[in-house]
């Protein structure tokens, strides 16, 4: 087959994966270690103007609510955009900043200093953990399942809530999101039935997929969620008068529940996966989520 | 595998005339039509997919419905994965013959 591409095309056989669009793709006995190259990580760095030598444990503050108007505008706010691009791309294999990169993203049209000084903490977080990579174990199993969760009101500006979802095949994360609803929920649950609709979307869309890569999926994906109200509801129409002014998003996850393209499942917060995805964690919680996602240290060469 | 100079393998399908660049010698007053797309044509991204399409099918390989980038090839000896990023491609598969181990 490489003979046939290459006598129509002038080609290069770069041999065994090793680099694919800017993704450093490490080979070991257990499986693959996928890393973007330390050296973009320490480009961003001296681009930040940063002086100091500090590292931080983790990428984000707890608690902390940003506002379009904290702080002054900054007078070049280029270097702002520029650094939150670069982070956009850099969450292609840093699961663990997607959630501040997405806060800090919010506010490119108008950063200010205080958005400045959070935007440094991640990358005083990435020089810490520079060397970081996702595993994918050979003999991961090939099933799905996936975690969905929601903050309600979480954004101080328009009171918006945040899905975070993040699926796995066996061990390995596949595919995850921290993004900002489009609609104002009245309740958590009504947040949470939206991430499970967006969760959803994505299961269907990866099992289609897998079908293509010759894995046959023909069981409910287990989703799981930590919020009791939203399965019920998401399951059966149920709670009329909490429900009635929500739109597709309940519809579109009962519907796949009862085609049994997925299963809704409880998980206790404590295990929720997915809450790495809408709100800044404690060191240990941090932690315990990169243990969970599979994330290590690449070994070093042979 | 990546294919070099990618975007000079695409076939035109409109008339495209350019100026003759540095170093051509041609009478005054001519330009040059276009036989192949070019860098810098607005057509030429479009022209590159194409052609790379219309090649990996005559193999016999089909794009996925879930993701127009990916082709997967279907013997019974099994399956051949094909995945494209403008000119840049991963293979992967199961099949044999095309991964002799």
């Amino acid at each position: 087959m490489k003979q046939q591409l290459s006598a129509e095309f002038e080609m290069s056989d770069l041999g065994p994966l090793s680099y694919f669009l800017g993704i450093e793709v490490k080979q070991s006995t257990k499986g693959f270690h996928l890393s973007q190259s330390n050296k973009y990580i320490q480009d961003l760095i001296a681009r930040s103007g940063i002086t100091d030598d500090q590292t931080a444990a983790t990428p984000m503050d707890l608690h902390l609510q940003l506002r379009l108007t904290d702080g002054v505008p900054l007078q070049d706010p280029s270097r702002y955009r520029h650094i939150v691009g670069s982070l956009v791309y850099l969450t292609v294999t840093r699961p663990d900043i997607a959630h501040a990169v997405h806060i800090l993203s919010q506010f490119v049209c108008a950063p200010t200093s205080v958005h400045f000084g959070h935007l440094l903490r991640v990358l005083r977080y990435l020089r810490g953990t520079s060397s970081q990579s996702l595993f994918y174990a050979h003999d991961s199993p090939l099933q799905l399942h996936a975690y969905s969760d929601s903050t309600w009101a979480s954004d101080a500006n328009d009171r918006r809530s945040i899905t975070g979802y993040c699926i796995f095949l066996g061990s390995s994360p596949i595919g995850w999101k921290s993004k900002k609803q489009a609609a104002v929920s009245r309740s958590s649950t009504e947040g949470e039935l939206r991430a499970l609709a967006t969760t959803t979307a994505e299961i269907v869309w990866l099992r289609w997929l897998l079908v293509d890569f010759g894995v046959s999926c023909n069981v409910a994906i287990p989703l799981l969620c930590d919020n009791t109200e939203a399965i019920q509801i998401a399951n059966d129409p149920v709670k009329h008068e909490l429900t009635k002014h929500i739109g597709v998003d309940a519809f579109f996850t009962r519907s796949h529940c009862q085609q049994k393209t997925i299963a809704l499942q409880y998980v206790p917060s404590k295990l929720q996966l997915a809450n790495f995805f809408t709100k800044a964690q404690t060191r240990e919680q941090h932690r315990l989520h990169l243990i969970k996602l599979n994330v290590s240290i690449p070994p070093l060469p042979p | 595998m990546d294919v070099k100079n990618a975007f000079l393998n695409g076939d035109l399908t409109e008339e495209v005339y350019m100026q003759p660049p540095l170093g051509v010698l041609a009478p005054l007053g001519y330009v040059c039509r276009l036989r192949r797309a070019s860098y810098g044509l607005k057509q030429a991204p479009r022209a590159w997919h194409e052609r790379f399409v219309s090649v990996i099918w005559a193999a016999g390989f089909s794009a996925s419905d879930h993701d127009p980038a990916l082709f997967v090839h279907l013997s019974p000896r099994g399956r051949t994965l094909l995945l494209l990023y403008v000119d840049d491609m991963l293979i992967t598969g199961d099949d044999r013959i095309i991964f002799p181990m």
